[in-house]
C-alpha cells in the first residue's frame, strides 16, 4: 500500500471518526473548538465533493505531470478539514479578543 | 368497546422487563446509524454516483452503441484469431495505441472479444488506458466503429478496483455499511411505535379498570 492511499484511507474513515467523536457534546466544548469543528466539517464536504468529482477523471485524461488530481484526489479529504479547523479555531480566537477589546 | 391510552394525559410510568434491552438496542441502532453513516459518505456517494452513470452508459455515451444486421450467416463467420489480426492491423493505423497496449502479441494487446451472433459483429477491446474498443463484422471483418470504453473505467471505481486489486473490499464494506444503516434506520423508525403500542397495551387495562 502507498503513501498515498494510506493517506486517502485516512481522509476516508479516519478524519470523519475524529470529527464524529469531536461533535459528541459538542455544545459542552470551547467556542475555539466548535469553530474548529464547524470549520472542518464544512472543509471536509467541500473536498468530499470535489473527490467524487476528480475521481471521474478518465485514464486517458491522466497525465505524469498532474498534480492537481493527485491532490485533490488523494490528499484533500485530509488536508482540507485540517486547514478548515485552523481557520475556523482562528476565527474564534479573534471574535474572543474582539469581544474581550 | 376498544380500549386506547389518552393521548392528552401523562402516562402512568408501569416498570417494564424488556425497557434496559430495548433502549440499548436503539441505542446500538442510532450510533451504528451515525457512523456507519458518516464514515462511509464519500465512498457509497462514489458508489451512487458510478452507478447512476453505468446504468445510463449507452445514452451518455461512455459506450459506443453501433446497430449492424447480420450480413452473412453465422456459419460463415471468420476465425477468432483473424478477427484479432483484423483488429491490431486496423489499431496500428491509430498513432500510438499499439504502443500503449504493448505490441502487436493478440494475447498482450487485446482484453477481450464480445461477439454477437445476433447483431453479426464482434468487439475487440484493446488493453490500453482508454479501453478501445473495435466493433467488426464477424463475416467480412470489416470495421464498422472504433470508439473509447469509458465505462470500464466507471465500472472499476464502482467496484473499487481503479485503487488495486484487494481494493474491492471497500465496496463490499460500503455495501454492508449501507445495510447496516437501512437496518438500524427502520429500526429507529420503527422501535418507539412498537414500544409506543406495547406500552399502551400494558396501560390501557389499568385505565380501564380505575374507570369502574
Amino acid at each position: 500500500m502507498t503513501l498515498q492511499l494510506i493517506l486517502l484511507l485516512a481522509g476516508l474513515f479516519v478524519v470523519p471518526a475524529v470529527l464524529l467523536s469531536v461533535g459528541h457534546r459538542l455544545r459542552r466544548r470551547s467556542a475555539r473548538v466548535q469553530s474548529a469543528f464547524w470549520g472542518a466539517i464544512l472543509a471536509h464536504i467541500v473536498a468530499s465533493l470535489a473527490v467524487v468529482v476528480f475521481s471521474m477523471i478518465p485514464p486517458e485524461g491522466w497525465q505524469s505531470t498532474d498534480t492537481m488530481r493527485g491532490a485533490i484526489g488523494l490528499w484533500s479529504l485530509l488536508v482540507a478539514p485540517a486547514v478548515g479547523a485552523a481557520i475556523g479555531a482562528a476565527r474564534a480566537a479573534r471574535a474572543a479578543r474582539a469581544a474581550l477589546a | 368497546m376498544t380500549h386506547s391510552a389518552p393521548t392528552n394525559a401523562p402516562r402512568p410510568t408501569v416498570p417494564r422487563k424488556d425497557a434496559p434491552r430495548a433502549l440499548s438496542a436503539s441505542r446500538v441502532a442510532f450510533y451504528s446509524h451515525l457512523w456507519f453513516g458518516v464514515l462511509f459518505t464519500v465512498v457509497l456517494t462514489v458508489i451512487a454516483v458510478t452507478g447512476i452513470l453505468l446504468n445510463h452508459k449507452r445514452g451518455l455515451g461512455l459506450m459506443p452503441d453501433v446497430p449492424h444486421e447480420p450480413s452473412a450467416p453465422f456459419s460463415t463467420s471468420l476465425r477468432i484469431d483473424s478477427l484479432a489480426m483484423l483488429a491490431l492491423i486496423a489499431a496500428a493505423a491509430i498513432p500510438g495505441l499499439i504502443e500503449e497496449t504493448g505490441g502487436t502479441d493478440p494475447l498482450k494487446a487485446i482484453d477481450r472479444m464480445d461477439v454477437r451472433p445476433r447483431n453479426g459483429f464482434v468487439k475487440v477491446r484493446l488493453r490500453d488506458r482508454a479501453s478501445t474498443e473495435f466493433t467488426m463484422d464477424l463475416a467480412s471483418g470489416r470495421v464498422l466503429n472504433v470508439g473509447r470504453r469509458g465505462d470500464v473505467f466507471v465500472e472499476k471505481l464502482h467496484s473499487g478496483e481503479t485503487l488495486g486489486d484487494g481494493w474491492i473490499l471497500l465496496s463490499d464494506a460500503g455495501a454492508i455499511a449501507l445495510l447496516v444503516t437501512l437496518v438500524s434506520g427502520y429500526w429507529l423508525w420503527l422501535a418507539p411505535k412498537w414500544r409506543g403500542r406495547a406500552q399502551a397495551r400494558e396501560t390501557s387495562p389499568a385505565a380501564a379498570s380505575a374507570a369502574s
